[in-house]
């Protein structure tokens, strides 16, 4: 692959791809508009109680047992191997207490092995750093562009994550996997990831930017994407695999933000090939 | 060799040795967090209430009392500190029992003798449940019954309530069993004026703490119980009496005992807490994550291995397809992992399970720019250079590209460390070592050993 001297025409179905990226922003506005996001206790305030037993019990045996002391509905999910978590939206000491007691006099071989509780204040906060952060973090990247490039490429830049960042929360709107805390930092990543890829493309564009003229802007991008499309392809295998290992092996903990990853790393090599370069030429004409 | 490469190749002789010397034995000096060790992380928030206002000096005694305590009940390495003006953050490494470790901290004690004035009737019977009647028409009539129980009960403490209004500096408080409200006098002696508490089984083996009281406390208490002889003496622990016996003599040498319904662990909470002291302000607990230290090793365990694996297919994955240059990356890869738990170390910085993700995925990430030079590379080349300028031309132009890339991931790793909390910041943390490293490694570990590799005569292919 990397002996060939390349010369895919990249930008031929640009108006094409970028349809199709603008299909999927829209498909998961509209699923983040009706499904919403499955929030964590994190922000939303709540108990979580993780326990485990010698043999595990059915679900439905354990709804029972807490439906009993639970006065809004609990989400109960296996975890690992002989663990089940339970996740209430009551963020009260004695909601949790309530359930550990009722689990202990159902179940002699339950284990407490873990619980979290988040009161509402702390909830609310961190979903307003949530947003802050991320806020601030596209801010500075646009301005480091404006002044590294020109305002242009930062632009065409910054719409691709905005791209990234909406199809992954989409992505967990379709699924309803939970989200976490560790979930924005998967965001941020993403952002960060995707970032990195269409800057090394745009980085290309700059340096064969002395032959705008002559070739024109579609023969431009398609000529940088193709000199740096062995160096996309590798780096997106050598991240992909990490992240797979981390989704297969990873563990429950470690799931929703290893699947972030994926669907983030994806998209972004996507978004980075087709949706920054595709507005570029656009905005050119 | 010229120069710049003697002094290249010693730059990476050297921080490599002094990472390996920092960071040997890596066994027990790398901070783990809760997520991973097991333990309890714990928010208090201060609440003021109008007895007890919030004032600038709160938080500093509130911080006072609760290390007291927590020295107490023997913790290993707790971490006890202020957060923003009105909240305290605990963090209990280890521990067994988070539930209990909760009580013991959470709790206000505030301890009182109040003499007992009033009390309401009988102790309210346990509510009834079906499967204890034979038939659904006694059932409904054993609910009638204890309905009224409950109004009558009802009825009293708020007679009580009405009285207390009429008495200076009374209370209305619940006893420990359900069901019966107590009329209180006055405070006769507080936990203020104790000096000792202990753990002391009464002569019937009830649990109980035995109290030991200061000079000013033991005439107090002397004065007390000679004026309440036959009458009730309640001792309040936070608003509810936990028991009130009858006074039968009076009582000098400051000595006095206190039995409930405590189990052996509860009576030693107790005692810590009589000892250490009330806490000068309400507490609420705002948030409190435990992990069983069985979870913890889960995800360490798991952890490893997913960075095992997506490491090994990494490192292959660059061999097979740059062959030796592949190896070179390869070492970069390697020298960039020593370097992140050198840094770790180095920044004290705490290793969470988002953390050990942000490694995972820095591996990836930081063979991106050996990718990048060595495609970089093979244009020039293509080009028509030779190898060694080849070299030294691609690892410039890539140089450019790596830093705008890697500075700009940096800002996203900065902003989750300035405003992540937690295991979020942990991850900022990782991520930003993780770039330094990795830029060090691609630039100047990858370099020095190809340039080694080519002034022996190797080629790069085309």
């Amino acid at each position: 692959m990397s002996r060939l001297n390349l010369n895919f025409d990249f930008m031929k179905h640009r108006k094409f791809a970028l349809s199709i990226s603008l299909a999927l922003v829209i498909i998961s506005i509209i699923l983040l508009l009706t499904r919403g996001l499955n929030l964590g206790i994190d922000f939303t305030g709540g108990n979580v109680i993780q326990v485990e037993f010698e043999e595990r019990p059915d679900i439905m045996k354990v709804r029972e047992v807490i439906s009993g002391v639970v006065a809004r509905e609990a989400m109960i999910q296996n975890f690992g191997e002989k663990g089940i978590i339970i996740r209430t939206n009551e963020d009260t000491e004695e909601s949790r207490e309530n359930v550990v007691k009722a689990l202990h006099n159902n179940f002699a071989d339950m284990k407490v092995t873990g619980f979290e509780k988040v009161g509402p204040v702390v909830g609310g906060e961190l979903r307003r750093q949530a947003i802050i952060g991320v806020t601030i973090a596209l801010i500075a990247i646009l301005i480091y562009i404006t002044f590294r490039f020109q305002f242009r490429f930062a632009v065409v830049s910054v719409v691709p994550l905005v791209h990234d960042v909406i199809i992954a929360l989409g992505f967990f709107s379709l699924t309803q996997m939970e989200i976490s805390s560790s979930f924005i930092a998967a965001l941020l990543t993403i952002v960060g990831y995707s970032l990195n890829n269409t800057i090394i493309i745009l980085d290309r564009v700059r340096e064969n930017w002395g032959t705008l003229s002559r070739e024109g802007i579609v023969n431009l991008v398609n000529k940088s994407l193709n000199q740096t499309l062995s160096r996309t392809i590798n780096t997106t295998l050598t991240t992909l695999f990490p992240v797979i290992a981390l989704c297969v092996w990873g563990g429950p903990v470690l799931m929703a933000f290893s699947y972030a990853m994926l669907v983030g790393i994806i998209a972004g090599t996507w978004s980075s090939m087709f949706v920054a370069t595709g507005l570029l030429c656009e905005w050119h004409k | 060799m010229n120069r710049t490469d003697k002094i290249r190749l010693w730059v990476v002789i050297i921080v490599v040795a002094a990472a390996l010397f920092y960071v040997w034995p890596l066994q027990g000096r790398l901070n783990l967090g809760l997520d991973l060790k097991g333990g309890a992380h714990i928010v208090l928030q201060a609440k003021g209430t109008p007895e007890s206002p919030l004032r600038d000096d709160s938080i500093d005694r509130l911080l006072a009392v609760l290390r007291n305590r927590i020295d107490q009940y023997g913790v290993a390495e707790p971490i006890i500190q202020k957060s923003g003006t009105d909240r305290i953050i605990v963090d209990l490494p280890g521990i067994q029992d988070p539930a209990a470790a909760l009580e013991l901290i959470g709790r206000t004690a505030q301890m009182d003798f109040r003499e007992v004035i009033d009390v309401t009737g009988n102790n309210l019977p346990a509510e009834p449940v079906r499967s204890n009647y034979d038939s659904d028409i006694q059932f409904v009539n054993a609910q009638e019954r204890w309905k009224e129980a409950v109004a009558q009960l009802s009825n009293a403490s708020s007679d009580l309530l009405a009285r207390s209004k009429n008495i200076a500096n009374s209370i209305v408080a619940p006893s420990e069993e359900a069901g019966r409200y107590y009329l209180l006098g006055q405070v006769l002696l507080s936990g203020k004026d104790l000096i000792n508490a202990e753990v002391a089984p009464d002569s019937l083996g009830r649990m109980g703490v035995s109290l030991e009281f200061n000079s000013e406390g033991a005439r107090l208490f002397e004065n007390a119980t000679a004026r309440l002889i036959g009458k009730q003496l309640a001792i309040v622990l936070d608003n509810v009496v936990i028991s009130a016996p009858v006074v039968q003599d009076r009582i000098s040498g400051g000595r006095a005992q206190i039995t409930g319904r405590f189990t052996a662990d509860e009576a030693g909470r107790l005692a810590i807490m009589l000892k250490a002291g009330a806490l000068p302000v309400a507490v609420e607990i705002a948030e409190n994550r435990s992990v069983g230290p069985s979870l913890g090793a889960d995800s360490v365990r798991q952890g490893l291995e997913a960075g095992l694996f997506g490491a090994g297919m990494v490192l292959v994955f660059m061999l097979l397809y740059y062959q030796f240059r592949g190896l070179a990356a390869d070492v970069a890869l390697v020298v960039t992992i020593l370097l992140i738990f050198a840094g770790l170390m180095a920044f004290n910085a705490t290793l969470t399970l988002p953390g050990i993700a942000g490694i995972i995925l820095t591996l990836g990430m930081a063979v991106d720019g050996n990718v990048l030079i060595y495609e970089r590379i093979r244009e020039e080349r293509n080009a028509g250079k030779t190898p060694m300028a080849a070299l030294d031309s691609g690892f410039r132009k890539a140089l450019v590209t790596i830093l705008d890339s890697n500075i700009t991931t940096l800002i996203a790793a900065l902003v989750l460390f300035y405003f992540g909390s937690g295991s979020v910041r942990g991850f900022g943390v990782t991520l930003s070592i993780g770039l330094v490293a990795s830029v060090f490694a691609n630039v100047v570990v990858t370099r020095a050993i190809l340039q080694m590799f080519i002034r022996r005569g190797g080629e790069i292919r085309r």
